[in-house]
């Protein structure tokens, strides 16, 4: 049966170019432009980064997980961040937060993240070789351990101050700034292309550890590099638009469908443009028809969730 | 489904008895917490005083202390009893109330009561909690028994993914109507509030528990699948219904009147498997009394830590439960072999 | 040549292998025997390079494992464990191109894609080759991995269990192939095996363990006797001249 990628990957781009014109050009005039304009197009450059950083890392980890329904989000990256931005204002203010658009502090909150899950896979890789789904499973306590620690944090905190904090917790494009999607473009942006780098090998991962070893691929080297590659990239994703946990599921789920492959340089493109659109949707849905009033991650995550229960429903009727 | 699926403890089942060796040294120290757990506050407190005339101290108790101490012992038995029963009919380690999503319903019909009447009575509030729960749980159960489980951390990831895509609905709720802060403080468990008058709700867990005790056995079987229950002669479906209603009930009630207790529920029914075994009848006292002690450790933990500050018990519970569940993780992670 | 030195290997307190030492035949079929738990696969897993080892070392031509380069190994050591199910869409002659990954690193040129096409054709899987493996019978599946091997072309063949869940028509094709790559490639077959009297009809070469020690190694003959076999598996079987084979009786 032969899928023809290539053209099915044009029709991907092409709708993805269309939702960007029509986020951008819609309600556009010569009275709003100066304003609109670059602030549109910051959002969906922004936007363009975290697409391809959420969807590749979670390709990389579904990979090295042997799980398709998992993402680095989901093993306490996310409760991680909340527990950060919480703790900010707890112990600093909320001035402080909003201050915290410095590329030092950006840069501080993505080296802990990254700092703590090196430290879960350290632990990880001393024991036995490698035991991949006790990683996960401690990595879910961790993050219920984090949550926990910040809505206690939450409840402590002045009112006024808490609805800044809200603002920070959840995925929000409206106060982006330039500097940081520099930062964060740097930061995700090589270690894409450091992880790119084992991108066959990878390939090879989705046979399993025993056969991917058996075909000469340096296993546990491949996964620390990738790991930690994945780690940064989501950490800075998350650090400028905040956490989406189920986008990369439902997208790298949705781009391995849509070309029928298990190839990484495919699903790569996929989920990326596929999580461009997603987001871009979401940002026309709460900017224009729900006029702010609800964060946009809450709507992608309740779109995503529900569509991966169809997905997950229609696999288990199949096999 | 090999061991791997679902196998934390490997003990072997000891079918027989209700106590074992552990019950006694259970209610001795149940007994010691609970003395200290009514001497420990604000108020000063002598025990020579409370047989005098001064009525400001029996009143204290009756007032504040005991139905606290009460509302732990319930809650915390009764959570950990739930956790149980969904352990075993569902045959799989990772399904508990607080991970299968349950408590997310639960909290979802709270908010849908508050929403809809603006003065909820508590029962109307109850009853939707509970509708909630027990639709959101067979929910689940219906996908869990449609998708081949292929590893250790398929059921916690599916219950995980429900419970927050459940919960992203809540926070726009929440959001929408500007009671997130709000929801968050009634939502996390806590004691804090327990006062005569505010608790009484939880003596419902105490006929569930009964309940649960007469029908034991019959979950047990259960457990061991549908082809095996039904070579018994016994009515699988009925059973597993009848089990998860008990459990959401339980979830439900002790949800609404202090909150949520993440990890207890999931915790502690591992922790006594993987030293007695699965034989539910028999580990259902010891699950109840264990959960007992540790949530009114938790609370006593909770009062002190921060003193005169009160930390919410579900914190506690979290960070000493998430320990403990870690460290049963690498204990059987480290038996298990390759 | 492969050399295992003093191998031991345990998990906590558990011992699983103890004090292994041998040397596997060049050139011949080994087979590792024993009960369910006597470490068979566990010593499969260190000598292929997929489990280190607690104690004791593996040595591949005169290099110890752990110092060879991953991908020179590779070209030169293959192993397939239990293929489980995988939960990817992938057609066998993706599969069996995954076996060139040593050589070309993902990129196939005209020869690899020769070498995998003379694999499908020896496994005789050529009608099948764009099928996808999840919509395969097991016996099919298993004839698809054993392609990717033989496309890996490695002097040594490492396989646990290759016979697993087949039915009599495949196993016997499968202990065909084994015997042939041996006779006229010349490779070094080494499997882990429950029946037996596949053992008996095709191996030259028995490793026997029992509870993680070894009891003997030697030519097929040595270790094929009652005596023997009652040592390994704990059960009297009696051993039949059968049109030319040594048959083990134990069934009553």
């Amino acid at each position: 049966m032969p899928v023809h990628r290539t053209r099915r990957a044009i029709i991907l781009v092409l709708v993805c170019l269309a939702v960007t014109a029509a986020y951008v050009l819609v309600g556009l005039n010569e009275r709003n432009i100066g304003y609109n304009l670059p602030r549109r197009l910051h959002i969906v450059v922004a936007m363009a980064i975290i697409a391809v950083a959420l969807g590749w890392s979670a390709a990389c980890f579904q990979t090295i997980t042997e799980n398709h329904i998992l993402t680095p989000n989901l093993i306490g990256l996310d409760s991680l961040y909340l527990f950060i931005q919480t703790a900010v204002v707890y112990y600093l203010g909320a001035a402080r937060l909003t201050a915290m658009n410095n590329p030092k502090d950006f840069l501080l909150t993505v080296a802990i993240m990254v700092g703590a899950a090196a430290l879960l896979y350290k632990a990880l890789f001393k024991g036995q070789h490698g035991n991949i789904h006790f990683l996960v499973l401690v990595g879910l306590v961790a993050g219920q351990l984090f949550k926990a620690l910040a809505s206690f944090m939450q409840l402590r905190i002045d009112p006024n101050e808490f609805s800044v904090a809200q603002g920070k917790m959840f995925a929000s494009f409206n106060n982006l700034n330039l500097q940081l999607t520099g930062l964060a473009a740097l930061c995700a942006g090589g270690a894409f292309l450091i992880s790119l780098y084992d991108f066959r090998r990878l390939d090879v991962l989705t046979l399993g550890r025993d056969q991917a070893i058996s075909l000469g691929v340096p296993y546990t080297g491949v996964v620390r590099r990738q790991l930690l590659m994945v780690a940064v990239m989501v950490s800075a994703a998350t650090v400028l638009g905040g956490p989406v946990a189920f986008l990369s599921i439902l997208t790298v789920n949705a781009a391995r469908r849509y070309f029928h492959t298990y190839r990484h340089i495919w699903v790569l493109i996929g989920s990326a443009v596929i999580s461009l659109v997603c987001l871009l949707l979401g940002q026309i849905v709460v900017e224009r028809i729900l006029n702010f009033t609800v964060p946009s991650n809450v709507i992608i995550n309740l779109v995503g969730g529900v569509y991966l229960f169809v997905l997950l429903l229609r696999q288990g009727s199949r096999g | 489904m090999n061991e791997s699926v679902d196998g934390i403890g490997n003990g072997a089942a000891r079918v027989g008895g209700v106590m074992s060796r552990a019950t006694v040294p259970m209610l001795v120290s149940l007994a010691i917490l609970s003395v200290l757990s009514l001497t420990i506050g604000n108020a000063g407190f002598a025990f020579g005083t409370l047989w005098t005339t001064e009525m400001g101290l029996t009143e204290l108790l009756a007032i504040t202390r005991l139905p606290r101490l009460v509302a732990v012992i319930v809650a915390g038995g009764g959570m950990c009893v739930a956790g149980m029963i969904m352990q075993t009919i569902s045959r799989n380690r990772f399904v508990s109330p607080s991970t299968v999503g349950t408590v997310a319903w639960c909290k979802m019909g709270i908010l849908c009561g508050t929403l809809l009447f603006v003065q909820a009575p508590m029962m109307v509030r109850m009853a939707l909690a509970f509708a909630f729960s027990r639709g959101g749980t067979f929910f689940f159960m219906k996908i869990l028994s449609r998708i081949p489980i292929r590893n250790i951390i398929t059921v916690p990831l599916i219950g995980m993914i429900l419970g927050a895509v459940v919960e992203s609905l809540n926070t726009y709720l929440a959001t929408r109507f500007d009671l997130v802060q709000n929801m968050e403080s009634w939502l996390q468990g806590s004691f804090a509030l327990v006062i005569r008058g505010r608790y009484e709700l939880l003596y419902i867990g105490i006929p569930v528990v009964a309940v649960m005790y007469a029908y034991a056995n019959r979950f047990t079987i259960a457990g061991m699948g549908r082809d095996f229950a039904s070579g018994l002669g016994l009515n699988h479906g009925q059973i597993m219904a009848v089990g998860l209603a008990l459990a959401a009930l339980m979830t439900a009630v002790i949800t609404i009147t202090v909150g949520a207790l993440p990890f207890v529920d999931l915790v502690m029914p591992n922790l006594v498997s993987a030293f007695r075994g699965d034989n539910l009848r028999a580990n259902l006292l010891d699950t109840a009394l264990l959960g007992a002690n540790f949530v009114l450790l938790c609370d006593l933990v909770s009062r002190t830590a921060m003193y005169p500050y009160e930390i919410p018990v579900g914190v506690t519970a979290s960070i000493l439960g998430g320990a403990i569940f870690i460290w049963l993780l690498v204990r059987r992670n480290r038996y298990a072999g390759a | 040549m492969i050399e295992i030195n003093c191998v031991s290997k345990s998990y906590g307190q558990k011992e699983v292998l103890k004090d292994v030492s041998i040397a596997i035949p060049e050139g011949k079929i080994s087979a590792f025997v024993g009960s369910n738990g006597a470490g068979k696969s566990t010593l499969l897993s260190i000598a292929s390079r997929l489990l280190p080892a607690s104690g004791g070392s593996v040595s591949i031509d005169g290099t110890r494992v752990e110092n060879w380069n991953s991908r020179e190994l590779a070209k030169r050591l293959a192993v397939l464990r239990q293929s489980n199910f995988m939960n990817i869409r992938l057609t066998v002659s993706e599969l069996v191109s995954f076996g060139r990954f040593p050589y070309s690193q993902g990129r196939l040129t005209g020869e690899d894609k020769a070498i995998v096409e003379q694999a499908l054709e020896y496994m005789e899987i050529t009608d099948i080759r764009d099928r996808f493996l999840d919509e395969l019978s097991g016996g099919q599946r298993q004839m698809a991995f054993i392609a990717m091997v033989i496309a890996q072309d490695t002097h040594y063949v490492f396989l646990d269990e290759p016979l697993n869940n087949l039915d009599i028509k495949h196993s016997v094709h499968m202990m065909r192939v084994f015997r042939n790559l041996v006779d006229s490639l010349g490779k070094t077959v080494v499997i882990v095996i429950h029946d037996i009297n596949f053992v008996s009809c095709y191996a030259d070469y028995i490793v026997a363990l029992r509870n993680g020690e070894l009891i003997g190694a030697g030519d097929r003959d040595g270790i094929m006797t009652p005596s023997v076999l009652e040592e390994i598996y704990g059960l009297k079987i009696d051993i039949h001249q059968i049109a030319g084979n040594d048959i083990c009786v134990y069934y009553k």
